[in-house]
């Protein structure tokens, strides 16, 4: 049996790629079984999201939706099975409105949240306590749920990793760089993680899966890049050494 | 009953055990290894009978594979030298270490070890050392019949156990096997792995029900299941009711349709539903005296609508737990509604997710209705097949 049973929460998937990726890397000593909890597949596939749909819009659905099943998320009776389970949503949903996902009667409107960057800690935190809001949870801490929460986005890590060492500039105020995603639509075609077709973003999973290896690899060298790369390790690392110490 | 197996070094499977009850469900994404987890039981059984080799796999509906591939070889993992099998009862144990050969000559494989154990005493021992002679050749097929003829050492649980293992098969039924006009390649009695001869399974078992009121009322149930049909009956005279373009078998299935005419409603296993087929042969395989005491269903509810399947499983559930003579089944299924059907509060009724993880092991892991569970699910409608769906009990894919 793995060591470690991991339920993801991430906004659509190549996140789920980016963060496997990682896992391997800060739980290498070990085996996980992932489980991709959102965005929810239709098995009567019509091409959608199921019923939460994807985006950080199914982030907060999802995370109603566990409320709704009556149970704190910690004594859900079909959650509770999980090790851990990492809520992903990039830092720059914390400028975003809940009108912009379709969201018309949000729970508390605490939305936007973003504060001056950097440093970018200020508005993670910030962004923590919105998805605490959306659970129903008031504190800080809670096992088994680790918050994942890049800045600005996922993609930061991407680019310390394939393009931080031949191209410093892109390093500067990193997780302060709202321009990330452009950043890597703009490489040339072989090496592209994202297409940009007249304005409408596309990222290619092929091209994430190609490249998963290159950031377990480079996890350290992204950390020292990225403070929510690193912050992310910390709270695995500290539920890893709790589970062994306590077991 | 098997209530326990474990396998180590076969194909997906690194190194699991699991505990089966009577009933046994496998959930998982494709890919996950479920269909292992049947073959290995499969290889086991053909291990128990004597020889590993091509001809006795197909027999038990194991796919045959290039030999590379039976051998689990992870790429974080040196490749085992031996492939490992083990079966329980509450009173007997049997285990075979096998090496298959490498090149693809079809030769039988070889036999390592091999264990036999009934109530604490050692019946069959046979370690690598002994092996030389006689290696492709197991030991306990022997040793049954000399248990057997031997009075004075009848080891009934040993000889039970093998009884058990040996005739075990994976069925995979399929539509124009079951409409009777494709022939059944790997013939079986009552029926074969992929559905030949059902409508002789069903003759069989409709002289028993004069003898046998459960077999009287299981019959009264399935036509709870089909709704265009009041009845159903077999005949070998099919001229009337099937085009003679169409190949047949001896005996027919004949359904009634209710909504149309006398002398216009009598319609063949060829022009009914599939559905009602499928449902057939699950019937036969599980009613018949003549089934093995446990095998395999792969895709149950392939061609089945979800209302349907959900009905099917709970027949099930209630054979299996009412009948006193019930075989041991494991299924696979994709449907989520089948989870519905399932009475998961009877211990016989196991549910497994089959999942791989992240270096592709696959993983067997039992999920335990607990009344929490029961809660969410009667009571504030979250049924398995919606949790299912949401990823909470695993065996989804990470689409």
């Amino acid at each position: 049996m793995s060591d470690f049973k991991i339920g993801v929460v991430v906004e659509g998937t190549t996140d789920r790629i980016i963060i496997e990726s990682v896992l391997n890397h800060i739980l290498q000593d070990y085996t996980f079984k992932m489980i991709q909890l959102q965005p929810e597949q239709r098995f009567n596939d019509d091409g959608g999201f199921g019923t939460t749909g994807s985006g950080w819009g199914g982030i907060y659905r999802w995370c109603r939706q566990v409320v709704d099943m009556g149970f704190d998320i910690l004594d859900n009776p079909s959650l509770k099975q999980f090790d851990i389970i990492i809520v992903h949503l990039d830092a720059d949903v914390a400028e975003k409105k809940y009108r912009d996902a379709n969201i018309l009667n949000p729970k508390k409107d605490d939305l936007p949240c973003v504060s001056p960057c950097p440093p970018a800690s200020n508005t993670t935190t910030n962004l923590e306590q919105v998805i605490y809001n959306w659970l129903n949870l008031s504190g800080q801490y809670f096992k088994p749920l680790v918050m994942c929460i890049p800045s600005k986005c996922i993609e930061a890590w991407i680019a310390v990793a394939c393009y931080g060492q031949n191209d410093t500039s892109i390093l500067m105020n990193i997780e302060c760089n709202a321009d990330i995603e452009n950043y890597l639509a703009q490489k040339p075609a072989k090496e592209r993680f994202i297409r940009n077709r007249k304005g409408k973003m596309k990222k290619l999973t092929k091209r994430y899966s190609e490249y998963s290896e290159t950031i377990t690899t480079k996890w350290n060298y992204i950390m020292e890049q990225c403070l929510q790369a690193k912050e992310f390790n910390d709270r695995i690392v500290t539920l890893k050494r709790n589970k062994y110490v306590m077991t | 009953m098997l209530t326990q197996v474990s396998i180590r070094n076969f194909k997906s499977i690194l190194n699991q055990e699991f505990f089966p009850g009577l009933m046994n469900i496998l959930i998982g994404a494709n890919g996950s290894g479920k269909s292992n987890i049947l073959e290995a039981i499969g290889v086991l059984s053909a291990a128990a009978s004597g020889i590993v080799d091509d001809e006795s796999l197909l027999r038990r509906g194991v796919r045959l594979s290039m030999p590379g591939i039976y051998k689990s070889a992870f790429k974080e993992k040196i490749v085992a030298p031996h492939i490992f099998f083990e079966a329980k009862t509450d009173k007997t144990e049997y285990s075979v270490t096998l090496d298959n050969l490498k090149d693809n000559s079809g030769s039988a494989w070889q036999f390592k070890s091999e264990e036999l154990i009934s109530d604490g005493e050692i019946i069959l021992k046979r370690s690598p050392k002994q092996s030389s002679k006689n290696n492709q050749q197991g030991y306990a097929a022997l040793k049954r019949i000399e248990m057997i003829e031997n009075t004075s050492d009848a080891n009934t649980s040993g000889v039970d156990l093998l009884n058990i293992i040996q005739n075990y098969a994976i069925y995979y039924p399929n539509t124009p096997v079951l409409r009777g006009i494709s022939p059944d390649l790997h013939p079986r009695a009552p029926v074969g792995l992929t559905g030949g001869r059902l409508a002789d399974a069903i003759i069989e078992l409709q002289s028993l029900i004069s003898k046998d009121e459960f077999i009287e009322d299981a019959f009264d149930d399935i036509l709870t299941l089909i709704d265009w049909t009041n009845s159903f009956d077999t005949t070998s005279n099919a001229e009337s009711i099937l085009s003679p373009s169409v190949a047949r078998t001896k005996n027919t299935i004949r359904f009634t349709d209710k909504y149309m005419k006398t002398k216009h409603n009598q319609i063949s296993a060829y022009d009914a539903s599939e559905g009602v087929l499928y449902i057939l042969f699950c019937t036969a395989l599980v009613l018949s005296p003549n089934s093995p005491k446990c095998f395999a269903i792969d895709n149950l509810d392939q061609a089945l609508n979800p209302r349907l399947i959900l009905n099917l499983a709970k027949l099930l559930c209630k054979w299996f737990t009412q009948n006193k003579k019930s075989p041991q089944l494991f299924f696979t299924a994709h449907n989520p509604a089948v989870l519905d059907g399932l009475h998961l509060q009877d211990d016989r009724i196991r549910l497994f997710s089959v999942d791989r993880n992240n270096q592709g092991h696959t993983e067997i892991t039992r999920i335990v209705m607990t009344k929490e569970l029961l809660t969410l699910s009667h009571e504030k409608g979250w049924p398995l097949s919606r949790l299912w769906l949401m990823g909470h009990l695993g065996g989804v894919p990470n689409v």
